[in-house]
């Protein structure tokens, strides 16, 4: 049971569980079919992530960045690797950080 | 001449006293006999920081449907210890602006600052803490002990950055090694000096060595983790290049989720630049 961020979610995706706002509201029941509408309120209420059934961690990010032009990807990487050097690439926080930002800069750059 | 952490304060004359509007708003925010109107009123004296002050009430920070356009109204909405911090950060960086441009650009520093006083307030809201513009003054004074080092001894924090850059080490262990002390430590005692409030002062003294805080205070915990994060956006700089370490126990001690982070991150971007209009009128962007 994947846990997706709120922008890769895609209609068609199904919850695992219930969509649950910070402040304790169920936005969407567990087992209901994404629509667009759906995605449009999670992000209106500022809803982080969701939980998405038969999905494999990480698919979805390797998918988007499999589209990104090599070369770029490359030198980002360079770029933050020095950047990152006395950070340990292996802790949950730091490695999402990183993510995060390999996918903002090859954004910028392209 | 060896320094001290008290020396340099007392060499560098500039920030020896708070700005006075701070001092006289905090004393009425924390008398029980003021209210809401006398507070409005004190503001209201120094037209620049009223008018200051309404942009940022204004802003992408709060996102109030419509316009607020009186001081008073300000103060209901915001909250009197909320506003009594803004207006200590927009004199902060006011009273900071005329240093030399020489090793770090002041825009570049308060750039940096300003980023990270956002990414603070976002997380302090992801804790939904009460006053999240505690945790903005934090962020935004969190490398304020490098102005102070600049401005007297430029020639050790050249030194330093020297090192740093030689060895690919970051900036604070190298400042450690030469000066013996480092900004974080300056900047504490300088807030300690203002008689701030001593979360604030441990969170600046502390952001890069969270478990030597012993009153673990949650605004600690909160610069430390928005100062890695504004420094691995590359958003201005205070001299730092790179990322600085992680302590996993102030991380936790967040007890946010990692996927938080997207969202701070576009939070990020929305804020900044409202904030650097409000705080950095002057600059060219």
């Amino acid at each position: 049971m994947p846990t997706i961020t709120v922008n890769d979610l895609r209609p068609g995706m199904v919850l695992e569980s219930d969509a649950v706002h910070n402040s304790g509201r169920v936005l969407l029941r567990g087992g209901s079919i994404l629509e667009d509408k759906h995605i449009r309120l999670f992000k209106m209420w500022g809803l982080i992530s969701a939980e998405i059934e038969d999905l494999v961690q990480g698919q979805v990010e390797s998918e988007a960045l499999n589209e990104l032009n090599p070369s770029i990807l490359e030198a980002v990487q360079d770029e933050l690797s020095s950047q990152f050097r006395h950070t340990d690439l292996s802790h949950p926080m730091i490695a999402e950080l990183h993510r995060l930002l390999v996918q903002l800069r090859v954004r910028q750059k392209t | 001449m060896k320094w001290t952490i008290e020396k340099l304060i007392r060499a560098t004359p500039a920030i020896s006293s708070l700005p006075n509007i701070y001092t006289h708003l905090s004393q009425a925010v924390n008398s029980p006999i003021t209210s809401c109107h006398d507070i409005a009123k004190i503001i209201s004296e120094d037209t620049g920081l009223a008018a200051r002050l309404l942009r940022i009430a204004n802003s992408a920070f709060y996102g109030f449907p419509s316009k607020i356009d009186t001081i008073s109204r300000a103060v209901t909405l915001v909250g009197t210890r909320q506003l009594c911090d803004l207006a200590l950060a927009t004199s902060i960086v006011k009273q900071f602006s005329g240093l030399s441009d020489d090793l770090v650009t002041m825009e570049s520093f308060w750039r940096h600052s300003i980023a990270c006083g956002v990414t603070a307030r976002i997380l302090a809201k992801h804790r939904r803490e009460t006053n999240v513009e505690r945790f903005f003054i934090a962020g935004l004074m969190h490398d304020i002990g490098s102005l102070v080092m600049l401005s007297t001894i430029p020639e050790l924090v050249r030194a330093a950055m020297d090192e740093a850059q030689s060895r690919g080490d970051l900036l604070f262990r190298a400042e450690r090694k030469l000066i013996g002390f480092d900004h974080a430590d300056v900047g504490g005692a300088l807030l300690r000096q203002w008689k701030l409030p001593v979360h604030t002062a441990n969170a600046v003294a502390f952001h890069h060595t969270p478990s030597r805080d012993s009153g673990l205070y949650t605004d600690t915990a909160v610069v430390h983790v928005a100062d890695l994060i504004t420094n691995a956006t590359r958003i201005g700089s205070a001299g730092e290049r790179y990322v600085p370490v992680l302590d996993n126990e102030a991380w936790e001690r967040l007890g946010l989720p990692v996927s938080i982070l997207a969202s701070t991150l576009s939070e990020l971007e929305r804020q900044y630049q409202d904030a650097v209009e409000i705080f950095l009128p002057d600059s060219t962007q």
